[in-house]
């Protein structure tokens, strides 16, 4: 996939970057979207961060994060949420990171129970060790952006279903192109 | 199967073709989300009507495009009087759509909100694509659902699912609406008509009189006490089991063939 890659600052308020995301994703092709600038921010209006949060979990192409400066709970929730996240100049956990609203079902979905014991543990945890467990990167976002092939959109969709569905449907979910494939 | 085609008004947004027995209702009218208007749901009335007096249609399908439908239109719905909407071709429509003696898949993509929520859960099976949103939004213009919106969630998702979609008017995705039982499937946007066809074919290809008679017996449920329901099935089993179609279904199963139904 070519690194073009279609940005977008997390400034403004929750509402605000609801419709700056929902706006990018509207953009032709499959380019992924890098999400950078003040990621400090707390989370306080949960309708609109419950909208924002879906479409970064659902988006149908790769969603990057830039961290750099402090990480607060928007940070988290968006490392999270999205396929990967670069880790710049200046990047540091900000205080309370751990207390982000969302951090336990945010976890658990990205990599499991384990995954959110050890975030929820809180106090010891380091942006190293957000790289240890594959959550971020020290590589430039164009390096991480070249991850994703233009199938990853399709697979991030049976991703969705076998996340959300039990495993007969999501397996029969993901074999139905196959099916009608062989229909056609 | 030959191919036929049941009706088609060209003043009407809603396309309609017979392939392997399966009656396609396609509305088009993507300008507007698919919002349905008397003339669309007239179509949609006609053509369950037109199935159901055309023996080589044995399943309807209703789809859409990208939207499977926003709703009702809104000045529609604000034009209407107490008295004319009791008497609306709207009100008419969804009555012929659930009266049909057809089996109904709908396919479901995109918004299905309001009226266009009502008209897939009267159909017997839905698919959902995966960018499917399903609602009853209509409490937030200061009127409740008036087609089935009431009612019509509660015997799949329960009457809590019910309530809350009708009073609070939010939406909910395609994995949630199956997760709650709304839905019976979901499957990739993109492969929705090819999915639902091919269940609509498979369908159309059992016993007619038993699939017909299927469609009788899960009506009378709506109809009867559940005593009376159990009773109604056991006469209709009854009867089935003199055709010409149950003896060829167990005489092909014994000597292990695909059946040929002839729906005598």
């Amino acid at each position: 996939m070519a690194a073009d890659l279609i940005g977008i600052a997390a400034d403004g308020d929750d509402a605000a970057f609801a419709a700056a995301f929902r706006k990018a994703l509207r953009a032709r092709g499959a380019a992924p979207v890098l999400i950078g600038g003040d990621l400090s921010a707390a989370l306080r209006d949960a309708g609109s961060v419950a909208a924002w949060l879906a479409l970064v979990a659902h988006a149908p192409r790769p969603v990057l994060v830039m961290c750099t400066g402090p990480l607060g709970q928007r940070g988290l929730a968006l490392m999270l949420a999205a396929d990967g996240a670069c880790l710049g100049a200046g990047a540091a956990l900000a205080d309370g990171w751990h207390d982000t609203p969302g951090l336990a079902a945010l976890a658990v979905r990205r990599g499991g129970p384990a995954l959110a014991r050890a975030l929820l543990s809180g106090a010891s945890v380091t942006l190293d060790d957000f790289v240890a467990l594959g959550l971020a990167g020290r590589e430039p976002p164009e390096a991480l952006a070249q991850r994703f092939d233009a199938g990853f959109g399709a697979r991030k969709r049976a991703l969705r279903a076998a996340l959300e569905l039990p495993f007969g449907e999501a397996l029969a979910f993901d074999l139905t192109r196959l099916a009608e494939d062989d229909a056609a | 199967m030959t191919d036929v085609t049941v009706s088609r008004r060209a003043s009407a947004p809603v396309a309609s073709a017979v392939v392997d027995g399966v009656l396609t209702l396609t509305i088009e009218r993507p300008e507007a989300r698919n919002a349905l208007n008397p003339a669309i749901l007239s179509a949609l009335a006609e053509g369950m009507g037109a199935a159901a007096l055309e023996p080589s249609v044995r399943v309807v399908v209703v789809a859409a495009g990208a939207d499977f439908s926003a709703g009702a239109d809104i000045d529609v719905i604000a034009g209407h009087n107490p008295a004319s909407y009791l008497a609306s071709t709207t009100r008419r429509a969804f009555d012929a759509i659930r009266a049909c003696e057809k089996p109904v898949i709908a396919a479901v993509s995109g918004y299905c909100l309001g009226g266009g929520c009502e008209l897939a859960l009267a159909c017997d099976i839905v698919i959902a694509a995966d960018d499917a949103l399903f609602g009853q939004p209509e409490i937030n213009l200061g009127i409740i659902p008036g087609a089935g919106g009431t009612q019509l969630w509660r015997e799949r998702a329960g009457a809590g699912l019910q309530a809350v979609a009708a009073f609070e008017g939010g939406m909910i995705d395609a994995f949630a609406a199956r997760r709650a039982g709304l839905v019976d499937a979901v499957v990739p946007a993109e492969a929705l008509l090819a999915h639902v066809r091919r269940r609509a074919r498979a369908i159309a290809g059992k016993a007619p009189l038993a699939t017909a008679t299927v469609k009788a017996a899960l009506r009378a449920r709506g109809r009867m006490a559940l005593d009376a329901a159990l009773a109604h099935e056991v006469a209709l089993m009854a009867g089935l089991l003199a055709t010409e179609d149950a003896k060829e279904g167990t005489r092909a199963f014994l000597e292990k063939r695909a059946p040929r139904y002839g729906g005598r």
